[in-house]
C-alpha cells in the first residue's frame, strides 16, 4: 500500500498503536548484530517452535538493538492493558518459564529490568509492577536523553506502521506539503546541528550552499562507514530504526534539490547490508522512497552500497573515490564537494547519527531542537563507552554532559571497582586524559580546548593495570595500516614513529629517541594531506607528555611500571 | 595470486563471466564488480581481474591496485571456515591478541593464511561494531562474544564434528553404497 495522504498516513498509525498495544500476549526478540551473536536467532526460532507445540496464542516480533550488546538477547514482552516489560539476557528455558508465568496470571520477576514508558497506560497502577521501575529510571537508560536512540530496541525495525506510530515520517509530510525546500534548510540552520561524523561542521550551512549549487543532479551521500574502533552507533541506528534515518536522508534531498541518495556502508557490517535493503524494499512498497514520494511531487531513490573495508573511506573525499570505483584517497580541497563532489555533481555527506537527527528538527522546529545543548553544540550525541567498564554500551546525553557523571554514575565506572588510569574521548585520534581530568564537560569546544576532540564519541576507559605504551602503539599500528598512502608524511612519517614505539615497546631504545617522535610528529602534523595523518601524532606527543612514566619504565626496564 | 584453479573454480569464473554482462561497462561499477566475483570464489584470482578488466575496459593493474587498496579483498583462497579475529580497540584492551594466538597455535597457521586442507583460515579486522562483547571473534559470519582462550578449542571441534555428522549423513543418504 502506497501512502499518499494525511488519512493514509493516520490509518497507518492506528495499525501500528493496534500492533505496539497487541490484545494477545506479543513477545519481540531482539536480532540485531549483537543479538545475534548471543543466540538471538535461535532463541527465536525455539520461541516459533514451542508456539507451535503448545498451540499458544501468542505472537512474535522482532526489535533492534537498544545499544548494550552484552544484556542480549533482550525481549520486549508486551499484555494487554500494560506498558512493556524488558527482559535481558534471555534465554530459551527463561522464556518458557515467562510463559508458563503468565498462563498462571504471574509475572516472572528474573530477568526482567524495567517496564518501558509506564506512564503510556491509563488507569490504576498496576500492582503486580509494583517496585519494578521504569527505563528512565534505571541503568543503563537512566539520565539518557534518547532522542535519536528512542526507539531502537523498541519497535519492530522494519514495521513502516510501529515508526509511523511514534511519530515517523510526520516531519517528511509536513515539508513535502507544507514547507519549501528554503525553510528546511533554515530550521536546520538555526537547529545549530552539527556533523556528528567528527569534524562538527555545522550541518545546516553545507545543506545552504548545496541547495544553492546549480546543477541538475546532485546527491546525498549518508556516510555510514562507521570506521572508528569502538564505535557501533551508527549500526544501532540502522538496525534498530532504519526508517528515521531513510526519512532524514529524503529530507536531505528535498531541502537541497537532490533526487538520489546513497548509504556508504561499512563492509564489516554484513547482517546490516542484508536488513538495509529489506528496509529500502518495504520503503519503497509504502511509497516512502521512489516516485511521488508521499503522495507529492517528489522523487528520491535510494541506494546501499557496500564499502571495501579501508578506514580512510570515512574521510569524505576518499569515500566519493570508492564510490567511483577508485582507490579511497583523499582529494585535495577545494573544490569542496558542495560544488563537485561525486562525478564532478554537487554532493553532501552526512554521518547516520547527523542525518537521524533531521525528523525531530523538521517535526518540532531549529529552536526547541536548540533547546538542549551547550552555547556552540546542540542536541545529544550517542556516546560509545568501552573498554574497562562495567556497564559498557551506547550513551545518548545531551552535549555538555559531565564525562565523569557519564562514567560513573550512567555505566558503573571501571571493571571490579579498579581505578581508571585514563579515558580516551574521540577514539582513535582523541587524547587519552588522565584519571584525574575527568570532570569535564562533554562538547567539542570543551575538548578542543583540552587538545582533544570529542569525535565520533567513543569513550575508552582504561584502568590500572592498562599499559598507555602498549595502547598508543595498537593506535599507531591501526593508523599505518589503514594509512592510503598518497602522501609521504603519513606513508613514511607514521610509520616511523610506529617503529620508534615498537623499539620502546620492547626495551630497545634511548630517552633520545622520545625527541625523534617529537620531531617527525611535528613534521607530520604540518604536512599530512588529511586528518587521519595529521592526528595520529598528536595522539603520541600527548600520550608522551601526560603519562610520561609509562614511556621512561619501557625504555629503562623493558616493561609496564605495574607488572613489576 | 599463482595457486591452480580448480576444477569447481573453473566452473565458477564461467559463471562470473556470464553475470558480468549484468553489470553496466561503468567505472563507478568496479568494486561492486570484485565483490561479486570474491562472493563467487570466495578470492581475487588473476583470472578473474583479467576478465573484470577487460569487462571495464580498463588495464588489468588499475583492477589490482584498487583491489588491492581494500582490505576486504582477499588473492589467496580463504578457509571453508574463515576465522576473524577482531582487533578494535576494545578488544584490544580486553586481550584480543591473546584470542588470536590462540587460534594460530591450534590451527597451526599465523594470521593471513590457510590451513593446508583448506578448512580454517585467520585474518584479523579492526572493528566489527561489536564492542560490548568484547574480545569478539568471526567465524564464518557469526559473531562469538565474550571470547576466551579457553573457548578456542571447543569453537573449533564443534566445527570439526559437525562435519563429520554431515559427511556421515551424507553417505547415509547416498542410496547403493554400504
Amino acid at each position: 500500500m502506497k501512502i499518499k495522504t494525511m488519512g493514509d498516513l493516520d490509518k497507518l498509525r492506528e495499525a501500528g498503536l493496534k500492533s505496539l498495544a497487541p490484545k494477545q500476549l506479543k513477545i519481540s526478540i531482539s536480532m540485531s548484530t549483537c543479538g545475534h551473536a548471543l543466540g538471538a536467532d535461535i532463541l527465536y526460532h525455539e520461541l516459533v517452535k514451542e508456539k507451535a507445540k503448545q498451540g499458544l496464542k501468542i505472537s512474535i516480533g522482532q526489535t533492534g538493538c537498544s545499544g548494550f550488546c552484552n544484556l542480549e538477547p533482550m525481549a520486549v514482552l508486551r499484555l494487554h492493558g500494560r506498558p512493556p516489560l524488558l527482559y535481558t539476557q534471555v534465554t530459551v528455558k527463561k522464556v518458557k518459564r515467562i510463559i508458563q508465568d503468565i498462563k498462571r496470571k504471574k509475572i516472572t520477576k528474573q530477568g526482567l529490568l524495567c517496564t518501558i514508558g509506564s506512564d503510556s497506560v491509563s488507569g490504576e497502577p498496576d500492582p503486580a509492577l509494583n517496585n519494578i521501575p521504569d527505563y528512565k529510571e534505571v541503568s543503563p537508560f537512566k539520565d539518557q536523553h534518547r532522542r535519536l536512540l528512542e526507539n531502537c530496541g523498541i519497535i519492530n525495525p522494519l514495521s513502516v506502521s510501529e515508526y509511523v506510530a511514534m511519530e515517523g515520517y510526520s516531519a517528511l509530510y509536513k515539508a513535502l506539503y507544507q514547507m519549501d525546500p528554503e525553510v528546511v534548510v533554515d530550521e536546520v540552520i538555526q537547529s545549530g546541528l552539527r556533523g556528528r561524523g567528527g569534524a562538527w561542521f555545522p550541518t545546516g550551512i553545507k545543506w545552504d550552499m548545496a541547495r544553492k549549487a546549480q546543477h541538475k543532479e546532485k546527491f546525498v551521500i549518508c556516510n555510514a562507514d562507521e570506521g572508528d574502533p569502538g564505535a557501533f552507533k551508527d549500526r544501532t541506528i540502522m538496525e534498530g530504526n532504519p526508517f528515521k534515518l531513510f526519512e532524514g536522508i529524503v529530507l536531505a534531498g528535498y531541502a537541497i534539490g537532490s533526487h538520489q541518495g546513497l548509504i556508504y556502508l561499512r563492509e564489516e557490517y554484513p547482517h546490516t547490508y542484508e536488513f538495509l535493503n529489506d528496509a529500502v524494499y518495504t520503503a519503497k512498497r509504502y511509497g516512502l522512497l521512489g516516485k511521488n514520494i508521499l503522495g507529492s511531487n517528489f522523487n528520491f531513490t535510494l541506494k546501499i552500497i557496500r564499502g571495501g573495508g579501508s578506514y580512510v573511506c570515512g574521510e569524505e573525499t576518499a569515500l566519493m573515490d570508492s564510490l567511483e570505483g577508485e582507490m579511497g584517497d583523499p582529494r585535495l580541497r577545494p573544490p569542496f564537494p558542495i560544488e563537485k563532489g561525486l562525478w564532478e555533481r554537487p554532493t553532501i555527506v552526512n554521518n547516520v547519527e547527523t542525518l537521524a537527527n533531521i525528523p525531530h528538527i523538521i517535526e518540532h522546529g531549529g529552536e526547541s531542537y536548540a533547546g538542549i545543548g551547550t552555547e556552540k553544540a546542540k542536541g545529544t550525541k550517542i556516546l560509545s563507552v568501552i573498554g574497562k567498564i562495567k556497564q559498557p554500551g551506547l550513551y545518548e546525553v545531551p552535549l555538555g554532559t559531565n564525562l565523569e557523571h557519564v562514567i560513573f554514575n550512567m555505566a558503573g565506572g571501571p571493571l571490579n571497582g579498579s581505578q581508571i588510569k585514563a579515558v580516551q574521548v574521540g577514539s582513535p585520534f582523541g587524547n587519552f586524559l588522565s584519571g584525574e581530568k575527568l570532570d569535564i564537560s562533554l562538547d567539542p569546544e570543551t575538548l578542543r580546548s583540552m587538545g582533544s576532540m570529542i569525535g565520533s564519541g567513543v569513550i575508552v576507559v582504561l584502568n590500572q593495570d592498562t599499559c598507555l605504551v602498549d595502547i598508543l602503539l595498537h593506535t599507531l599500528s591501526f593508523f599505518v595500516e589503514e594509512s592510503c598512502g598518497k602522501c609521504v608524511p603519513c606513508r613514511e612519517g607514521v610509520f616511523q614513529m610506529k617503529e620508534i614505539m615498537t623499539a620502546i615497546y620492547e626495551g630497545r631504545s634511548t630517552m633520545e629517541d622520545l625527541t625523534s617522535l617529537h620531531d617527525i610528529g611535528g613534521m607530520i602534523k604540518d604536512f599530512a594531506l588529511c586528518a587521519l595523518g595529521g592526528g595520529a601524532p598528536s595522539l603520541i606527543l600527548n600520550g608522551i607528555r601526560d603519562f610520561r612514566k609509562d614511556f621512561e619504565a619501557h625504555i629503562t626496564t623493558g616493561k609496564c611500571s605495574w607488572t613489576s | 595470486m599463482n595457486e591452480e584453479l580448480t576444477e569447481e573454480e573453473k566452473e565458477a569464473l564461467k559463471h562470473i563471466a556470464l553475470k558480468l554482462e549484468t553489470f553496466e561497462k561503468h567505472r563507478g561499477n568496479l568494486i561492486p564488480i570484485l565483490q561479486m566475483v570474491q562472493n563467487n570464489l570466495a578470492y581475487l584470482p588473476s583470472e578473474a581481474l583479467k576478465i573484470v578488466a577487460q569487462h571495464l575496459g580498463i588495464i588489468e593493474s588499475e583492477v589490482y591496485g584498487v583491489a588491492t587498496f581494500y582490505n576486504q579483498f582477499r588473492f589467496h583462497p580463504p578457509g571453508k571456515y574463515p576465522v576473524k579475529v577482531c582487533l578494535g580497540t576494545a578488544c584490544h584492551v580486553k586481550a584480543g591478541d591473546i584470542i588470536l594466538e590462540n587460534f594460530e597455535r591450534k590451527l597451526e597457521i599465523s594470521d593471513g593464511e590457510t590451513t593446508p586442507d583448506r578448512e580454517f583460515s585467520i585474518e584479523r579486522v579492526a572493528c566489527v561494531g561489536c564492542c560490548a562483547l568484547a574480545p569478539v571473534a568471526i567465524i564464518d559470519e557469526t559473531v562469538h562474544g565474550h571470547m576466551a582462550p579457553s573457548k578456542v578449542e571447543g569453537l573449533i571441534l564443534r566445527i570439526k564434528l559437525q562435519e563429520e555428522i554431515e559427511e556421515r549423513e551424507k553417505k547415509k543418504n547416498e542410496p547403493g553404497q554400504s
